[in-house]
């Protein structure tokens, strides 16, 4: 199984370029950012906002807390999206060679598991690196809450990496793609449908506290309560593991 | 009392694609041998190897490799198989170097020094990607792996297929050293029957899905001859001697399943040793045959 894990690194290496200037190019625009939210062309913004009553200081915080989640974001999702992982594989016909290892097939199936967890774990360790740097440079968003947000991307990106692995598994070879968007479409929906009354509020009837309510929900729940998305990440993993496990069992030759 | 080791062995080995069906395949490879698998793309050659190999379902039958079942512990077994697919499999951004780091994080048994050694005799280059490879470096490059983790049997699905005729030759000297160092065994399937005449020792024959020949090389090759006679004098040929027929304008060509007995029947003819491609080809015509008598049966 190491071995697998070593080839998965060896693919994410090929791609550790695009990596490395995505991360660094989001750790020095929300540096940036933060300077300038406090003593730049932001902050100066901000303040006519306030100054002429289009927006409150609770506004302006908020706006800034988007903006710097959406940075911690950036390389959980890069990092996670291990779709190329599959795509090389099917293109070098490594399914062949991977089938006649002496490796298990519960060894195989768990290895893309693995491989898609630390790949988050990656992205975690620079969200850490850059939440450190972030609320000692602000006070918009302290660490602590850095650190519950983390764990929600995480939690959801494990999620994704799950289904998506499942789905590569009970849809086959070539199907990656869809494999791909479901999981990820699946998400905006249970997102749509359990904010439905407020987006529709902020859509139809132009109410934008409404889609300020669904942000604040949002980010008090990753705040506080990010630890049901964690336990939510474990329970999914570990289903679509044994599912993919007994599907790769019964389809041998795709896993 | 036989005391032959059979390292893989299949009894009644079934597979059923809807479109293609393998059917009852039944069949030994001794230790110490080198089996050749001949049939025509598509025969069932690549669907049987991945069988033995426990890479795919099957729907019926037994497969021991080295009179182990491969349903019990077939990630074990395969610690002493060797694999060589005609197609590489390794992604082409790895180099040489990066595939013995993988392998040997896989095998208990992995010889770095002797995959190394390979590449040297190969010349291939351990730090180019192999995606810059021809064929033939592929190829060799799939070999170095698959002999440096001592393993005991190796299956090779059309390894020369492709490749020219030097480079061919130098994988055929290299099987024939692995097989002669010690007790190795060899499952080679092709459909150059040129390679296995010079390297097997025993033949399986598969023809759409079921076999149709097998034994020693060469009492296959002894057994079977081309007989050479005028048109009319085809219908005198006695029935079970027949194998296949082949009959122009020019005269008839018989594959007969013994030659001795034709020879001494039919003295005024001509009858030849059959080589393997001889025997692959009429076989084949055989069950075409069969199965267009079978067709217009049914019709009628």
């Amino acid at each position: 199984m190491k071995g697998l894990l070593i080839k998965d690194f060896f693919c994410l290496k090929k791609q550790l370029i695009n990596y490395g200037f995505v991360i660094v190019g989001v750790i020095v625009v929300s540096v940036l950012f933060v300077l300038s939210y406090n003593f730049g062309n932001i902050h100066a913004q901000f303040m006519e906002l306030i100054d002429s009553g289009e927006s409150s200081e609770t506004g302006v915080t908020m706006i800034a807390s988007i903006a710097l989640l959406l940075f911690m974001l950036i390389p959980i999702a890069c990092t996670g999206d291990i779709t190329n992982l599959v795509t090389d594989d099917e293109r070098a016909s490594f399914y062949h060679v991977a089938s006649v290892l002496p490796i298990s097939i519960n060894k195989r199936v768990a290895s893309r598991f693995l491989a898609g967890y630390l790949f988050i774990a990656i992205g975690v360790a620079v969200d850490l690196l850059m939440s450190i740097v972030i609320s000692s440079l602000t006070g918009v968003v302290s660490f602590t809450k850095f650190c519950g947000v983390i764990i929600s991307f995480a939690s959801l990106m494990m999620i994704y990496v799950s289904l998506f692995l499942l789905l590569v598994y009970v849809l086959g070879k070539g199907k990656t793609s869809y494999a791909s968007v479901t999981p990820m479409l699946t998400g905006v929906v249970l997102y749509g449908w359990a904010n439905f009354d407020r987006l529709r509020a902020f859509l139809i009837d132009s109410d934008d506290n409404a889609f300020m309510e669904v942000f604040q929900r949002t980010t008090e729940f990753m705040f506080f309560k990010s630890y049901l998305l964690l336990i939510a990440a474990v329970i999914i993993s570990a289903g679509a593991y044994l599912l993919a496990v007994g599907i790769a069992k019964r389809k041998r030759g795709v896993a | 009392m036989n005391n032959t080791v059979n390292v893989v062995t299949l009894k009644g080995v079934s597979k059923d694609y809807g479109d293609f069906k393998l059917d009852d395949i039944t069949f030994s490879v001794p230790e110490g041998s080198v089996c050749g698998f001949i049939g025509q793309n598509g025969a069932g050659k690549t669907t049987t190897i991945q069988i033995i190999l426990d890479a795919i379902n099957r729907d019926g039958g037994e497969v021991y490799v080295f009179g182990k079942s491969m349903d019990k512990d077939s990630a074990a077994i395969r610690e002493d198989i060797g694999v060589v697919f005609d197609e590489m499999g390794f992604h082409d951004f790895l180099t040489a170097a990066q595939i013995n780091t993988i392998m040997k994080n896989i095998y208990k048994n992995w010889n770095q020094e002797t995959y190394f050694d390979y590449l040297k005799r190969f010349s291939l280059p351990a730090k180019k990607p192999c995606g810059s490879f021809s064929r033939g470096m592929r190829m060799k490059l799939q070999i170095a792996a698959a002999f440096s983790h001592e393993a005991k049997l190796m299956i090779m699905d059309e390894p020369t297929s492709g490749l020219d005729p030097i480079v061919r030759n130098e994988m055929l000297q290299i099987f024939r050293e692995f097989v002669v160092a010690e007790d190795h065994t060899i499952l080679l399937s092709s459909h150059i029957t040129g390679d296995l005449e010079k390297l097997a020792d025993e033949v399986v024959f598969i023809d759409g899905g079921k076999i149709v020949l097998k034994g020693n090389k060469d009492d296959l090759l002894e057994k079977h001859g081309i007989l050479r006679c005028k048109k009319d004098e085809a219908q005198n040929i006695e029935k079970n001697l027949i194998v296949s027929a082949e009959i122009s304008s020019l005269g008839a060509e018989i594959l007969v399943n013994d030659r001795k007995a034709a020879a001494k029947l039919y003295p005024q003819m001509i009858v030849e040793p059959a080589g393997l491609e001889e025997i692959m080809i009429y076989y084949v015509n055989r069950a075409k045959n069969c199965q267009n008598a079978q067709k217009a049966a049914q019709k009628s």
